[in-house]
């Protein structure tokens, strides 16, 4: 089963502008989000899975879905270094589905 | 004084808190051995400073950011206390202490226990105050919370804001309303589920300002569910608490109510589960699902933030028209100039660069306070 990823409690959406800011409350940092990134952690707030979200990016940026798979994965990585996701297998508010 | 009154009121209500009192009297006497030193944070008119010298401190360091401290040297005083007790007028995070302290006390425990920074505050006092196998008062800290199904609270604090007032639509407000901690009495009856613990901090380790923790509640009747009332467990010492949970104790401190946007209708067994985080009790973030409809809000949301604040320090930063006027006063500061005088100089030069006299009269007066001597 592909793990889903839900957005940390500390990372705190904030849209202002046209820009997709995150700021990380347990680090006191921000980090500005635009374009396909932008879109990609929108389709996390909204509870996408990984693949529902490369669907959407490879519409909306008329890339083909094997390079949008790529991106979102990369990207989740990185998400996920700097603390931002946490992976889950079953509930993203359940201690059991916890990685 | 207007303000003035507030804080009057603020710290009457506080004092005639017999809860409050006792528990924290109960606390020093177990904790203050005779001749300890002690640093008192956040000591307001220094009550809890003059009971730590009747449990026998031989020094205690008390300080004060607050306007009431400009009257606490007079209640130490008038207790015949003042060769015992240093008031310090300012924020304990910019003080330094002459020598370390057996004990911290502090009360400065907020109605959603951490909205007045005790995290911080407390973590930054341990570290550089307290000396080897020194103790504290607080110990510890909870937050409990617990779903509330009061539609009328919820209509009072959010839900208005979507009606028209004299005609006018002042919907815009009604997000940032729902996105605030609200300090209002939670009831036993106004709770669908009972109070739950759901963060816990140890105030003797604790170091990270960031704290978080879930619960999962189980309703009991069908109805709806408009947001979570939240409040504090304080260990004081061994055998000695002080909380608001409902029933509550204390009448100091109301519960704090985390709305949610709109109230979300839950049926007889649904479960509830919530997250809540806050950041030293400043910013707060609460999620979670009232059976299948999900919830996300948080304070900083609330507050509308500009694209220059959420970028922080990673922004360039230039001076604004108040900033070129701070810039040109801390120029005249010569150790001789009156505040009156540096203030009539400045309105003569081109550096003054907001709009009237006054205007600049009044930034230089605020610098006087905050950074003359």
């Amino acid at each position: 089963m592909d793990p889903l990823f839900a957005t940390a409690l500390h990372a705190v959406t904030v849209e202002v502008g046209g820009t997709t800011f995150v700021v990380d409350l347990r680090e006191g940092t921000s980090v500005a989000f635009n374009g396909a990134a932008a879109a990609i952690w929108r389709g996390l707030v909204r509870g996408r899975s990984p693949a529902g979200i490369a669907t959407e990016l490879a519409s909306s940026f008329a890339i083909d879905e094997a390079r949008a798979r790529t991106d979102v994965a990369a990207f989740l990585s990185t998400l996920a270094a700097r603390g931002l996701v946490r992976a889950w297998l079953l509930d993203p508010l359940s201690d059991d589905g916890a990685r | 004084m207007d303000e003035l009154r507030t804080i009057l009121d603020f710290h009457a209500s506080m004092l005639r808190d017999r809860s409050r009192m006792e528990r924290f009297q109960e606390a020093i006497a177990a904790t203050v051995r005779p001749g300890s030193v002690v640093a008192d944070v956040g000591c307001g008119t220094g009550i809890l400073s003059v009971l730590c010298c009747r449990a026998g401190a031989r020094r205690v360091y008390a300080m004060e950011v607050g306007p009431i401290g400009r009257w606490t040297e007079q209640v130490i005083a008038a207790n015949g206390l003042a060769g015992r007790v240093e008031v310090i007028r300012g924020i304990s995070t910019e003080i330094s202490l002459p020598e370390q302290v057996d004990v911290i006390v502090s009360e400065t425990i907020g109605s959603a226990a951490f909205d007045e920074g005790i995290v911080g505050y407390i973590a930054d006092a341990r570290r550089r105050f307290l000396a080897p196998g020194g103790r504290m008062v607080p110990r510890g800290l909870a937050l409990w919370a617990a779903p509330v199904d009061d539609v009328a609270l919820h209509h009072r604090l959010v839900g208005w804001w979507r009606e028209a007032v004299e005609g006018a639509d002042v919907s815009p407000l009604h997000q940032i309303a729902a996105r605030q901690l609200h300090l209002s009495a939670a009831r036993p009856e106004q709770l669908c589920a009972p109070p739950q613990t759901i963060i816990k901090v140890d105030l003797e380790k604790a170091d990270q300002p960031f704290v978080a923790g879930r619960a999962q509640f189980v309703l009991a009747r069908e109805g709806p569910v408009t947001g979570f009332a939240i409040g504090f467990d304080a260990d004081l010492a061994d055998g000695v608490c002080l909380s608001n949970r409902p029933p509550r104790e204390t009448l100091h401190w109301s519960p704090g109510f985390l709305a949610l946007e709109e109230p979300l209708h839950g049926r007889a067994g649904d479960v509830v589960q919530v997250e809540i985080g806050t950041l030293d009790g400043q910013t707060w973030r609460w999620r979670g699902r009232v059976g299948e409809h999900p919830f996300d809000l948080d304070t900083l949301t609330g507050r509308s933030p500009s694209p220059d604040e959420l970028q922080g320090d990673q922004r360039p930063l230039s001076l604004g028209p108040r900033g070129q006027t701070a810039a040109a006063v801390l120029g005249l500061i010569d150790g001789r100039r009156t505040v009156a005088e540096i203030a009539a100089a400045l309105s003569q030069s081109p550096a003054a660069s907001l709009p009237s006299a006054a205007a600049t009269r009044a930034v230089v007066a605020q610098l006087a306070r905050y950074l003359g001597q």
